[in-house]
């Protein structure tokens, strides 16, 4: 039993009452004005009296709780001394008025009228946080908001400042802030949070062994069920909180790094619109924009073009006509060359000194080169197309022993070398020495 | 006057809305005529499609979906069930059944006994996918292949589910998948049709298949799939009748073309224009359809690839080398049928027969397409309407077992462009009855086939009696596990 903790308790209930009856003595002598009468007097008196009782009880219990509560120390400092203030002056007041001080008696009670506001402010800042009063004319923090991100690139969200450190703010951050940290915990910045509190580390590597995650997944009616009050956290947040701490609880790294699992990915996808399914190339570089005319030029010589996608610059080309368009006609490509991702040449005739120009369209991803007479010699100059992932040589006379061609080509993955010279026996070498690129045969 | 009065007061309203709308004339004959040219030069090509740009990067952009009509018996076939040999005998627990309703062909039965797969199982692949001795050659590429064997449905019967499977509802009316795509996708060969349909079946009875299936439902009707016959003619009625050389064609056509032209200020109807794209089309396919459909020069070690029947028209095997023919000439949708897997009785000595004429071709297809490089981007869909059930229907014997009709699980594959190769979506459970992870519904199949296209199945909509419709109807979400 701790009968001084009780009392201190008293505090909120009692502060009240003074700050009531002092408040009823200034709007009394403003109300009474000049004109005085012996009676009014006495009642005055009789109010203040009240004030000054009630403000040394108040203020007792205020000394007895600041012992004991977790208090911002500079915010209880100012409320303790202003308080008390009030109480000396709560005293001066009755004294002054029963001797009829006029000019002291004024500048008290004046004094304390201020001071009340004062008091009142700094106590309801430590009870309810700083941010109590203006947080609702600061507009509320939506938790699902799809426009929070202008780009949703997955790559470039960094988990902590986007989702977690918004959450603890929500949800934590009045009891857990730098003026008020309630069980010595300071979530307001990434550093005093991984420092924990009073009770060591609330973060570590195993999510259902951090005080973090078991303080908000234990029932509300445990009396240590974090947030006390206020709304709970929700599944997606306490998700996501999961997911950074099994993660390492990193605060530069971004959701790409995280490795999202499938709940993550759902929430994600669900509430921020942000899509992790992996992206291909095309998807997630962006082409320069062409010129129309450029591309009506090039239709008009014969070549089929296409725009991938929506919002996407980058081009899918091949020939309307493979009769009506000759070899010479590939030069003109060059004006889009930064936009060509998917470009079908089969069946033109090429040879090896007709693809040189190829080497230009470094953003290639598939390159259907069949039915052609190219050799193993002309593969050469594909070495700059670090981007291609597919590239089809059915059907030319390529005798490759080996593919040390492909090299330079980083994103290869599929060969097709079906009908070419390639001896089959040398395939299962070439599919040893790159295990990562298919050859189909 | 008297006569263009009444023409005029023929004009409905949605007549003269949908000329409004289409108010260009001859132009518009034109561009049905020869959609892939009409949108030259406006810098950006497309094919014809309402769909000028895809919506998302598209992963493939062509279709085969080998059809397997009558609902393959998954327990049979890819969905390992030991627990049912186990139990072979037994009556299903009412606990896995949970009130399921069942066809009328096997409600009314005393007793619903398990029915264990008469046919041994082994593991292949990277993944060590389950394969029934019925299948050794899709087995082999089982590293090719994604498998969903958590399909459902809503029907439970052939025609409602067919119908829901092909036009995304059980009632008859709306466009088929290949025609949805030819609305939106366009031509890629202005010489064949976007929607190509080929049968094959190898029993002589099986479920009826009618041409609505693949039917163009409220879309302009150029976009219907066109069925390809076996016999002497490819399609009916395309050459010229004796007597009629190609020019006195030609000129008729032309004629046709200039009455059209005439007529079309005051009576141009969408329904017209159609029809006349179709003759127009009807004529470029005299030449094109005799060069696609001849397998003459097609070598014997492709077509031994795809079996004995690959040379005999008319056998599912010969339609798969045609389906890869016609995928060749960039034939957007080539939807193959296979009728025959409705086994409500004698299964084990049926499926034997079915399996042996579909197993080579489906996975020479799939391999034909790969060493190509045509499966880079070519979808390969297999699968039937729904599954069947895990009871025996009728008698359960020694040597004798049949499977009812079952929408609640059954098992499709996918190959190709965009999908995970050698990957195993969802799982059902020991009594292959219920689903018990990621159910795929026949929308979302839908949904993510559209995907793959690069088209959102939520935009490629079309406004028919006051109505926007669309093939996933108000449902529909992309499996994204699958892709790749």
């Amino acid at each position: 039993m701790d009968i001084m903790n009780f009392i201190g308790r008293l505090h909120p209930l009692v502060v009240h009452l003074p700050i009531g009856f002092l408040f009823l003595a200034l709007l009394v002598e403003w109300f009474i004005g000049k004109g005085k009468s012996n009676s009014s007097t006495r009642i005055v008196l009789f109010i203040l009296i009240l004030g000054a009782l009630s403000s040394v009880v108040a203020i007792v219990c205020g000394w007895l709780l600041a012992m004991d509560g977790d208090y911002e120390t500079s915010l209880l400092s100012w409320h303790r001394w202003l308080g008390t203030a009030i109480g000396i002056l709560a005293i001066i007041a009755p004294i002054a008025k029963y001797f009829s001080k006029k000019q002291l008696y004024r500048v008290t009670l004046i004094s304390i009228g201020l001071l009340l506001v004062g008091t009142g402010h700094y106590g309801g800042s430590l009870t309810h946080g700083s941010d109590y009063l203006i947080q609702p004319l600061k507009g509320t923090v939506s938790e699902n908001n799809f426009d929070l991100f202008e780009i949703r690139n997955p790559d470039s969200i960094i988990v902590y400042t986007s989702f977690i450190q918004p959450m603890l703010e929500r949800k934590c951050y009045d009891c857990h802030n730098s003026e008020k940290d309630m069980g010595g915990l300071n979530m307001d910045s990434y550093a005093k949070l991984l420092e924990g509190g009073d009770h060591g580390k609330v973060v570590t590597n195993d999510p259902w062994s951090s005080e973090l995650i078991l303080r908000v997944t234990l029932p509300k009616t445990n009396e240590k069920y974090m947030p006390p009050k206020g709304a709970p956290l929700n599944y997606n947040e306490i998700s996501l909180l999961k997911w950074w701490i099994e993660q390492g609880s990193d605060s530069l790294k971004t959701i790409t790094e995280m490795e999202p699992n499938k709940t993550v990915k759902h929430i994600l996808a669900s509430n921020y619109k942000i899509d992790t399914s992996p992206k291909t190339f095309v998807e997630r570089v962006q082409a320069p924009s062409v010129n129309a005319s450029i591309l009506d030029s090039l239709t008009h010589l014969g070549w089929e073009i296409n725009q991938i996608a929506e919002g996407n610059n980058f081009l899918e080309v091949s020939p309307k006509n493979k009769n009506l368009l000759s070899k010479k006609d590939l030069s003109v490509l060059a004006k889009i060359k930064d936009n060509i991702t998917w470009l079908d040449l089969s069946g033109l005739a090429l040879e090896d000194a007709d693809i040189g120009i190829i080497s230009k369209f470094k953003n290639l991803t598939k390159l259907q080169l069949g039915d052609n007479g190219i050799t193993e010699n002309g593969l050469v100059s594909l070495s700059s197309l670090k981007h291609l992932e597919s590239l089809n040589l059915a059907n030319n006379p390529i005798q490759s022993e080996n593919l040390d061609w492909a090299k330079p080509l980083t994103s290869l993955k599929r060969v097709y070398l079906w009908q070419t010279k390639t001896n089959p026996d040398s395939v299962d070498r070439i599919r040893e020495s790159f295990p990562e690129i298919q050859v189909i045969l | 006057m008297a006569h263009k009065e009444s023409i005029l007061k023929g004009l409905g309203r949605r007549d003269f809305l949908g000329k409004m709308g289409m108010g260009l004339g001859s132009v518009a004959l034109w561009s049905l005529l020869n959609p892939v040219d009409v949108l030259a030069g406006t810098g950006i090509s497309g094919n014809g499609g309402t769909i000028k740009i895809p919506h998302y990067v598209p992963k493939a952009k062509r279709v085969i979906y080998l059809f397997q009509s009558g609902g393959p018996a998954q327990q049979d076939l890819f969905d390992y069930k030991p627990l049912l040999r186990e139990l072979n005998g037994q009556e299903l627990p009412g606990s896995v059944r949970q009130g399921q309703r069942l066809t009328g062909m096997s409600a009314f039965q005393n007793s619903l006994p398990l029915a264990g797969s008469h046919f041994n199982f082994k593991q292949y692949g990277k993944n060590g996918m389950w394969v029934s001795d019925l299948l050794p050659h899709t087995a082999k590429i089982v590293d090719e292949l994604c498998f969903i064997k958590s399909m459902y449905t809503e029907a439970i019967n052939h025609d409602p589910a067919i119908t829901f499977f092909q036009t995304g509802s059980q009632q008859p009316g709306r466009p088929s998948i290949g025609s949805w795509l030819s609305y939106g996708l366009g031509s890629d060969n202005e010489n064949l049709p976007a929607f190509s349909v080929l049968l094959s079946r190898s029993h002589p009875f099986g479920q009826p298949l009618y041409s609505r299936l693949w039917g163009n439902g409220f879309l302009p009707s150029q976009h219907q799939g066109v069925q390809f016959r076996s016999g002497k003619d490819p399609v009916l009625y395309l050459s010229n009748p004796h007597g009629i050389t190609g020019k006195s064609r030609r000129n008729a056509l032309n004629t046709l073309e200039e009455l059209h032209t005439i007529n079309e200020d005051v009576l141009g109807s969408q329904e017209l224009n159609s029809k006349i794209s179709q003759y127009e089309m009807a004529y470029r396919m005299q030449t094109s359809v005799p060069e696609a459909m001849s397998i003459s020069k097609e070598p014997d070690y492709i077509l031994d690839m795809y079996g004995p029947e690959a040379k005999i028209p008319g056998t599912y095997a010969y339609n798969c080398v045609l389906a890869r023919r016609l995928v060749e000439r960039d034939v957007k949708f080539v939807q193959l049928y296979h009728q025959g897997w409705d086994q409500h009785g004698n299964l084990p000595s049926d499926i034997q027969k079915q399996c042996k004429s579909t197993d080579q071709p489906s996975a020479a297809l799939v391999m034909d397409l790969k060493q190509r490089g045509l499966l880079e981007d070519t979808l390969v869909i297999w699968g039937g309407e729904f599954g069947r059930t895990s009871y025996s229907q009728g008698r359960l014997t020694k040597d004798n077992y049949g499977r009812d009709h079952h929408p609640r699980c059954f098992t499709m594959w996918m190959a190709g462009a965009g999908v995970k190769p050698g990957y195993i979506h969802g799982q059902t459970d020991d009594f292959g009855y219920n689903i018990t992870e990621n159910p795929v519904h026949v929308h979302d199949f839908q949904a993510t086939l559209m995907y793959l296209l690069g088209i959102d199945h939520e935009r490629l909509t079309y406004k028919f009696q006051g109505r926007r419709f669309r093939l996933t109807d108000v449902h529909g979400h992309i499996v994204k596990d699958i892709l790749a």
